[in-house]
């Protein structure tokens, strides 16, 4: 009898533990689908064509056959429609504050519509979204991005072809350059807010103090960093730096890293046919690259502790006057003016030594997203046309120091002085065209983490260098 | 008699059944939890690890590349090193203060219980609190560290607590053992008030000193709760992330670069949640055995 009822629970069990096995298999199957974008092609978002050499009419001309865009009429069945926006505008200072004013004055004449503003730092808007991705119903209609993150957001499926909601006379009033600098395969995938290419803001003031004349190359720019660190209160430390690197490892950090690497002529990657190569070979490389960290390691131009100096950090020494030169977009503009008004007139800008484009245009502004119903997506694009256009003053560009996107924004007078030189001379002498690599995050995590490595003491620039090849050559096998 | 078998077979099957369909009544919520939370994405995390994917659009099958790439390559396993020396560094840390004030603590003296909560505050904070504070502390051109010590004539230029290699390491390791000493103290501390006073009496009466009462007495009478606590920390310490996060970001260059800050970079900053997975997996496995070794040791022991 008491085997009898051992043998029945112990039957009881194995069956319970097939049931259960069977449940966790079959939901394991589930998992194994491809996520497939509304056209039911899986496969396209991940293409690494170029997109400003390439023209094919039948597909880039996304608008109609007639040039008018698609209906950003969001009325049409009279339901209060939300637009959702993670916007890392909204989180920066000084700024921030324009974008909900503008998003509150939209909303003002647009009963129907609802502005919903997440604020999110852009080092981290990447990460948020691809958390956001494996959930289509999680997704913001709006995601701020930039030139730069682009390509990794478009290999995601994410991004809606906005071409295809402007007509031709909008897409008109963007500045030269600037639709080709949001196009990825064809396709417009950023509605431009502002133009972000990087130069050098310097402290004209020290300058003429010094006797300096603006550098061309990065041998005058270590010079005239050099004559511009010292002790200025005599008590035997020094506490004004040259140049106010960015010396963290996150994307603001690389980013600047690598628009010096460009700017000495160096490709890092190369799109070969369809397949990925790194360029970071050779002693031009090893060069450049002990360069950059020997401004901290050799010559100490550079703020003490450089890995711990992030964007923010490097702009407020730049504006309370502990550094006297800044690699950075024209934001760095805006900081410096609201930290310390009496900077204005003292600050001027260069184009980036080296003599080869070191930035790209860096359009940013906002990505439309392809799972957003057509309610949403269309009240988006008219949201953000009132965007770009109900501001006379053009305070949001103003506070931030950012530029313009659009032809009229960029004869706004604030954008006319020595401080915004050196960026409209960049834009005239040509940017570099957008890197459509997908693994753009890995590959700066790669370039981070070889120059702080040698920041901090812990390899030599030859070990940084061959580790960082051995990174690249790693990251490439998962997109070749 | 057959029949009074069968009758009393079909009573006890009875009662078998429906105490087990109550036993699985009860613990079927915390299954179904344990299933959904935690059996699924394990598996779920095995499943991706076999694939180069974005979790969206890309699912190419590489099967084991990533786990055979964790061993050959250093990222991985100089990454697990550094954490297994960081996790050892900090439970040595938190057993030696935690040792030290639980003895402290249970002796008898004037405004023990304020020293109690006092030196239960560490733990009381958020990590992301804590961090922040000592990033803070530890700033080179404004903490209050460089300012103290300069004054004192320690030092004489700033130094960067968290940007020097050499130095990054030792100052998470110090904060972290900051951080989490209270809990090991306060454990320490209720095994301590277990043991008898006649065994500390009788010892004394034997001619033992304090340094012998404490390993003859104190030592084996917290083993049960010194076991659990070692085992509980060491895995705890091991998976650490925000701390190391908030203050270096792994940084700089390799120094503190945890394996789950760099599983956490892999996922979401480079977006190669197959990696990040597969080394998960692995990480999984390296917890699962460091707590059967100490069963192991301590068992023997």
């Amino acid at each position: 009898m008491i085997p009898d009822l051992i043998w029945e629970v112990k039957m009881r069990k194995k069956l319970f533990a097939l049931v259960m096995a069977g449940i966790m298999a079959s939901s394991l199957a589930g998992c194994g689908e491809t996520a497939t974008t509304p056209s039911g092609d899986a496969a396209s978002s991940t293409a690494s064509a170029v997109s400003a050499t390439t023209a094919a009419p039948a597909e880039a001309a996304t608008t109609e056959a007639t040039g008018e865009a698609k209906s950003t009429d969001a009325t049409a069945s009279g339901d209060k429609v939300v637009v959702s926006v993670l916007c890392a505008y909204a989180s920066e200072d000084p700024h921030g504050k324009y974008v909900y004013q503008y998003a509150k004055a939209y909303e003002e004449t647009h009963p129907n519509v609802q502005i919903d503003i997440t604020a999110i730092s852009s080092n981290d808007i990447l990460t948020k979204l691809s958390a956001m991705a494996t959930n289509t119903d999680d997704l913001p209609t709006l995601f701020w991005t930039s030139g730069d993150m682009a390509p990794s957001e478009n290999d995601l499926g994410l991004m809606e072809d906005i071409g295809s909601y402007i007509d031709d006379d909008t897409k008109a009033g963007f500045a030269n350059g600037v639709v080709d600098g949001c196009t990825l395969d064809n396709k417009m995938v950023i509605y431009p807010i502002d133009v972000q290419p990087s130069a050098v803001i310097y402290r004209k003031d020290r300058f003429e103090e010094a006797g300096l004349s603006v550098p061309t190359t990065w041998e005058d720019f270590l010079k005239c960093a050099q004559a511009l660190t010292k002790d200025s209160d005599g008590d035997g430390q020094i506490d004004q730096w040259g140049f106010s690197m960015v010396g963290s490892n996150n994307s603001s950090g690389q980013s600047r890293f690598m628009a010096y690497l460009w700017s000495n002529g160096l490709d890092i990657l190369t799109d070969d046919g369809g397949e990925w190569k790194a360029k970071l070979d050779g002693d031009d490389f090893l060069k450049a690259f002990t360069f950059w960290t020997d401004m901290n390691n050799k010559y100490q131009v550079v703020p003490t502790g450089i890995t711990e100096v992030d964007y923010a950090t490097a702009a407020n020494y730049f504006a309370m006057g502990y550094t006297s030169m800044i690699l950075s977009g024209s934001n760095a503009l805006g900081v410096a003016y609201d930290s310390n008004p009496d900077l204005k007139g003292k600050l001027g800008s260069f184009v980036i030594p080296g003599g080869n484009p070191g930035t790209m245009l860096n359009a940013e502004g906002y990505g439309l997203c392809k799972y957003a119903t057509d309610e949403e997506k269309a009240a988006a694009i008219d949201y953000l046309k009132f965007f770009s256009s109900n501001d006379s003053d053009m305070m949001f560009w103003q506070s931030s120091g950012k530029i313009p996107a659009t032809l009229d924004g960029q004869k706004a007078d604030y954008i006319s002085g020595d401080d915004y030189k050196g960026y409209l001379d960049t834009i005239a002498q040509g940017c570099r065209p957008v890197l459509n690599f997908a693994g753009m995050g890995g590959l700066k995590t790669a370039l981070g983490d070889a120059y702080s490595s040698v920041f901090s003491g812990e390899k030599t620039n030859e070990e940084a260098v061959k580790q960082l090849q051995s990174d690249v050559d790693t990251l490439l096998e998962d997109y070749n | 008699m057959a029949r009074e078998v069968i009758t009393e077979k079909k009573k006890a099957s009875k009662v078998l059944k429906t105490s087990q369909r109550s036993g699985y009544a009860f613990v079927s919520p915390a299954a179904v939890a344990m299933v959904a939370l935690i059996i699924y994405p394990m598996c779920y995390g095995v499943y991706i690890s076999f694939y180069n994917t974005n979790l969206v659009t890309k699912w190419k099958f590489v099967g084991l590349k990533y786990y055979i790439q964790a061993f050959t390559k250093s990222e991985f396993y100089s990454s697990v090193g550094l954490t297994l020396w960081f996790m050892i560094l900090v439970v040595l840390g938190h057993f030696i203060l935690g040792f030290l004030l639980a003895s402290l603590l249970n002796e008898k003296f004037h405004g023990r219980t304020l020293f109690r909560v006092i030196f239960m505050l560490p733990w009381l904070f958020p990590e992301s609190v804590i961090a922040l504070l000592f990033t803070w502390i530890m700033n080179p051109m404004y903490g209050i560290l460089n300012y103290f010590l300069k004054n004192i004539g320690v030092i004489t230029t700033n130094v960067s607590w968290l940007g020097s290699a050499a130095l990054a390491f030792p100052s998470v390791v110090f904060t972290c053992i900051w951080k989490g000493y209270p809990l090991v103290m306060t454990m320490l501390l209720s095994g301590m008030q277990s043991i008898s006073k006649d065994l500390y009496e009788a010892a004394e009466i034997d001619g033992a000193n304090k340094w012998q009462q404490f390993l003859n007495i104190t030592v084996p009478g917290v083993r049960p709760v010194l076991n659990t606590c070692l085992i509980l920390d060491s895995v705890w310490w091991f998976k650490q992330y925000t701390l190391v996060y908030t203050m270096t970001g792994g940084g700089p260059g390799t120094a503190t670069n945890l394996i789950s800050l760099d599983i956490y970079g892999k996922a979401f900053d480079d977006l190669q949640f197959g990696k990040a997975a597969a080394w998960g997996i692995i990480v999984f496995g390296i917890c699962y055995l460091i707590s059967k070794l100490y069963r192991v040791v301590l068992k023997n022991e």
